[in-house]
């Protein structure tokens, strides 16, 4: 599998470490999944589709709907594919790299964090809310220097304060 | 008339606020270039929210400036811990890395610099008079062609993938679907707008911001037990122009190289430093040297990609099309703006395109300057903790997208935006298609129906128009190419082992 910088042709930053920990699944199994999301996705489309309404002004035009629904069809195809490769990778002798998440407890909790940061944000205010999610980041971003994370936390409520609100004229929650 | 419209464009740099713009623009772009594992596509999305309330000059100079000095600095990280700051200074730690480990590092960093500043002088100039020569075809354009032109757009999706054609597909088809969300732009009816603020669409910016950023954060917390690259030297830059004696031909070939595969969308830097590298080692009296620091090589990588940078605004300013991630996200930059880049452009407000002409020869000292003058302080910049980069740029993140519409539906877009991101970069479904289609189906859409309406709902205006039915070949070919090239390969591999 390859990170989204090497699909750049971007190198890694370092070497990986012996004591990273690795969430994976099979390459096959990820295609399937991937093949039912966006089928899921099209078919949605197609659905809402049905109700769009035709073109009243122009019999030429193709309509509202033409570009939509052809959109969603050739995802539905590309889809369909997709899982039947997924498929076909599974029961086959050529399984391909597994897909893997590494520090999959720091990328899943930076990643709750962030939503229920958002989430407080119009509660609490913006600037309560930082002082709290910013050090719990820090920390499971493997920060574990007191003096980066009272740096970093003020750091960045000043760039809000500073830069959003009064230049940018932000008017934070 | 060039030289009237070049007057116009220096004269709107000058007086605007575009100069404070280069120059920060280029001090941001020095420390992404610098920092391995950051590219210019994530800066650029971090920055477009800064850009709101600036004047549309300043704010493309901004963009632009971070574009190239990345360019620049990624050799430094290269060349001395044999970790490229960004993909195109690859080729550049081939020799650049050898002539550190020789005690040659400030050698090689003034080979570096001195060849991407001429390489982007070459660019800019070659820039100037192949927009000027694109306009004049383009200005001619009308709905059957642009729509053909936005198809030759969209089918750079095999290129930008870079892996699987189908999941690049899929990354393409859910972006022009995703497109769709919003007011019908010829008839006005609401498409799929389960709520309100749908009715706008979906808010391109925050898009953006989660699909390159946000996703970039949660790849970097996979990595921050990983240690950053060594460099323990801070070397001594050697600035002489006697280095580059007998190096002329070799300079402007490699320039030349490298503009001309920057100006073909989806080629970019890299595949640009990589052809100059290979042609110079191909013609190359002493090929052998190449690999071992050969500072030939260094030439050739860095100013290819820089010469590159000036190629992909080619396309982008007078086709309004995106050859790379970053491009894509300048348009998005530009179009927020209220600024539609095409041939129009060209028209209605000349000094603008020449304005970007103007500011990326007068960044070229800044850009130099910086380069050779604050080596040392972008040797610190590679020592920042990945951990606390993430978080900075989160929070970041978070207020540029809360800035765009002052409220929180960008803020979850944003977030959304970032998770998909992530989890479709995992199964190889990069985001620059994504991007790629939000920013050009519009433009397809509308001018497909267009042309219809305009031919009694004839489809055959689109082969009868010259112009539009070699585009639309084009755009097979392009999308055609890269899976016939890996059929090839895979005939081609039984083969050679046959043979082995």
């Amino acid at each position: 599998m390859t990170s989204p910088s090497q699909s750049e042709g971007e190198p890694q930053t370092g070497l990986p470490q012996a004591d990273e920990t690795h969430w994976k699944i099979g390459r096959g199994l990820a295609e399937v999944l991937t093949g039912l999301a966006f089928s899921a996705i099209a078919g949605y489309f197609l659905l809402l589709g049905k109700d769009l309404p035709d073109s009243n002004f122009n019999p030429t035009d193709p309509g509202t709907a033409a570009f939509p629904d052809t959109m969603a069809w050739a995802l539905l195809a590309c889809s369909i594919a997709i899982l039947l490769f997924g498929i076909f990778r599974m029961f086959s002798s050529e399984k391909g790299e597994g897909i893997s998440i590494t520090e999959p407890l720091n990328v899943i909790g930076t990643i709750l964090l962030t939503v229920l940061y958002a989430f407080s944000m119009p509660f609490v205010t913006y600037y309560v809310a930082t002082i709290v999610w910013a050090p719990l980041v820090l920390l499971l971003s493997g920060i574990r220097s007191w003096k980066w994370i009272v740096s970093l936390t003020i750091l960045t409520l000043l760039v809000a304060h500073f830069v959003f609100e009064r230049v940018l004229s932000a008017n934070l929650p | 008339m060039i030289i009237e419209n070049f007057m116009g464009g220096f004269d709107l740099v000058f007086r605007s606020n575009a100069l404070t713009a280069l120059f920060i623009g280029t001090l941001i772009g020095y420390v992404v270039g610098a920092i391995p594992g950051m590219t210019s596509s994530i800066a650029l999305a971090v920055i477009i929210p800064f850009t709101f309330h600036m004047e549309p000059v300043p704010s493309i100079v901004l963009m632009v400036a971070i574009y190239m000095a990345s360019e620049y600095s990624g050799a430094i990280p290269a060349i001395l811990a044999n970790a490229p700051g960004t993909p195109a200074a690859a080729p550049t730690a081939f020799d650049g890395y050898p002539m550190r480990v020789k005690g040659e590092a400030g050698k090689a960093l003034t080979y570096s610099i001195l060849g991407s500043g001429f390489g982007s002088l070459v660019g800019t100039i070659l820039l100037v008079f192949t927009a000027v020569w694109i306009v004049k075809i383009a200005i001619i354009f009308g709905p059957p062609e642009y729509f053909a032109l936005a198809v030759l757009g969209l089918s750079l999706v095999g290129v930008l993938s870079s892996g699987s054609f189908l999941k690049g597909f899929i990354g393409l088809l859910f972006g022009l679907l995703l497109a769709t969300i919003g007011l019908d732009p010829i008839s006005g009816n609401a498409r799929f707008t389960i709520t309100e603020s749908l009715l706008s669409g979906i808010p391109l910016l925050p898009a953006l911001i989660g699909l390159f950023a946000l996703s970039e954060v949660f790849f970097m917390l996979e990595t921050i037990r990983r240690k950053p690259p060594e460099m323990k030297e801070t070397p001594k830059i050697a600035m002489s122009f006697d280095l580059f004696r007998g190096m002329k031909f070799h300079l402007v070939r490699s320039a030349v190289i490298g503009y001309v595969i920057g100006v073909v969308p989806g080629a970019g830097a890299t595949i640009a430093a990589l052809t100059s590298y290979a042609e110079a080692k191909r013609t190359a009296k002493d090929p052998e040297t190449y690999g071992t620091g050969n500072p030939r090589g260094i030439v050739a990588s860095e100013t290819a990609n820089n010469a590159a940078v000036s190629g992909a605004m080619a396309p982008l300013l007078t086709l309004g099309i995106p050859g790379s991630a970053s491009t894509a996200i300048m348009i998005g930059g530009l179009m927020i703006q209220g600024i539609q880049p095409g041939p129009m452009l060209f028209v209605d407000n000349p000094t603008f395109p020449y304005a970007i002409f103007a500011s990326l020869l007068v960044g070229l000292p800044v850009m130099l300057a910086l380069g050779l003058f604050g080596i040392r302080l972008w040797v610190k910049v590679t020592l920042i903790p990945t951990g606390a980069l993430a978080t900075g740029i989160t929070a970041i993140c978070i207020l540029g997208a809360y800035t765009n519409e002052n409220g929180m539906y960008p803020v979850w877009v944003m977030i959304i935006a970032g998770i998909a991101g992530y989890l479709m970069r995992k199964v190889d479904i990069h985001p620059a298609p994504i991007v790629l289609a939000l920013v050009l189906a519009t433009m397809m859409e509308t001018n497909f129906r267009r042309a219809l309406m305009g031919n009694n709902g004839d489809p055959m205006i689109f082969l009868t128009s010259p112009i539009s039915a070699v585009m639309l070949a084009l755009a097979v070919l392009v999308a055609v190419a890269p899976t016939f090239r890996i059929i090839m390969n895979r005939l081609k591999k039984p083969k050679d082992t046959a043979d082995a």
